[in-house]
């Protein structure tokens, strides 16, 4: 029952309750930094790293931390793991930290990271709140990387600069441009709507 | 009151443990850091000027500029670091010249957040080669279409504005460095 429970709260944050595509949360990154394969993917794994070592932390202090000033300390918290992401990433994968540029500082005011904080860690286990932010956060590079390879494809004809078509191709410019993430995401949308409308 | 001071406790602990780790990790990225920047000037100066092995650093009126020496110590070209507004945001352009200062060695851009697939592609060879050899006393005419004369540069299509930022931040560069660079090399 235990196991199964931890499961689900894993799960979740794949379909039913996925933080970009059902809950409309975190759109900003989730546009901005979706115009290839490997910078959605990098910007999947810093969110999975900050989300899961915050929302843990949070869950663990969650009795020590008096209700009045618990945004302030979630947000240090947060804050804290969001600049060693950004400090690892600029020590070891320069090139990728620069094609991010700012959305990987700009993680610290990311919906979906508070939201799980306030919502789940500040009121559940460290255990479960382990999987609850592992699965969330895997959600979210699901979507990322989804859109990412959509546009990468459409725009380049590559996915992880790896030449898919010929020369013959011929790119479709609006898809690495910004309404070339709103059209990828507004059909994402739709598709899950379909799937949980299904269930 | 006892809330007041558990609050102030809580917080203030937790921001001195997320500035004790921040300091721990930034002590050990900072040197890394830095040398990746370092890194990246000096495959762009050695790209510029492919004869180069050491370069020496200097600042000239808030410009830096790069002594290029070959193997044997002979002056083979400087190359200076300069920036300027783009379409979305600052390009940043390392603008190699030749040994006497007449001619453009080639440039490299270094940062844009132009974009992507449209003025983006000013960082691509095909456009950045256009620059090399110009001569450095007249003007580069970024032009649409065909090239006319020997300055000129031909624009990228559908990102005209980038292309006109990188040809006048070269030429702004140019005019106001290469006659103190000269000045500066002869001491």
């Amino acid at each position: 029952m235990q196991n199964n429970n931890l499961n689900q709260e894993f799960k979740k944050g794949f379909i039913a309750q996925n933080p970009v595509l059902v809950q409309l949360l975190g759109l900003c990154p989730a546009l901005a930094v979706t115009t290839t394969a490997l910078n959605a993917l990098t910007m999947g794994l810093a969110v999975i790293f900050v989300l899961t070592l915050s929302s843990v932390i949070v869950s663990v202090l969650r009795k020590l931390i008096p209700y009045q000033v618990r945004i302030a300390a979630f947000t240090i918290i947060i804050a804290t793991f969001v600049t060693i992401a950004d400090l690892f990433l600029k020590a070891n994968l320069p090139e990728l930290s620069k094609s991010l540029g700012p959305y990987v500082p700009l993680i610290v005011v990311n919906c979906i990271i508070l939201g799980r904080c306030e919502a789940f860690a500040s009121k559940n286990s460290f255990v479960r709140t382990f999987f609850d932010s592992l699965g969330m956060g895997l959600g979210f590079t699901f979507a990322l990387l989804v859109l990412g390879s959509l546009r990468e494809i459409l725009s380049t004809g590559a996915i992880f600069s790896i030449n898919l078509f010929g020369s013959g191709f011929e790119p479709m410019l609006v898809m690495i441009l910004p309404a070339g993430a709103f059209l990828g995401l507004g059909v994402m949308v739709a598709v899950m709507n379909l799937i949980v409308r299904k269930k | 009151m006892k809330v007041l001071a558990k609050m102030v406790l809580v917080l203030g602990l937790i921001a001195a443990l997320s500035g004790f780790f921040l300091a721990y990790v930034n002590q050990k990225t900072y040197i890394r850091i830095k040398e990746n920047q370092e890194k990246e000037i000096a495959r762009a100066v050695f790209k510029l000027i492919p004869e180069g092995k050491d370069y020496k650093t200097s600042v000239i009126q808030g410009y830096r500029v790069y002594f290029v020496n070959d193997e044997s110590k002979h002056f083979r070209g400087a190359c200076i670091l300069t920036s300027g507004s783009g379409y979305q945001g600052e390009i940043k352009i390392l603008v190699g010249l030749s040994y006497n200062f007449k001619s453009i060695k080639g440039i490299e851009i270094l940062e844009n957040v132009e974009t992507p697939g449209l003025g983006g592609e000013i960082s691509r060879k095909s456009f950045s080669s256009q620059f090399e050899r110009k001569s450095v006393s007249i003007p580069i005419k970024c032009v649409k279409g065909e090239k006319k004369n020997s300055n000129d540069i031909q624009a990228i299509t559908g990102a005209t504005i980038s292309s006109d930022s990188v040809t006048r931040i070269v030429n702004r560069t140019l005019k106001k460095l290469v006659p103190l660079i000269k000045e500066y090399a002869k001491q």
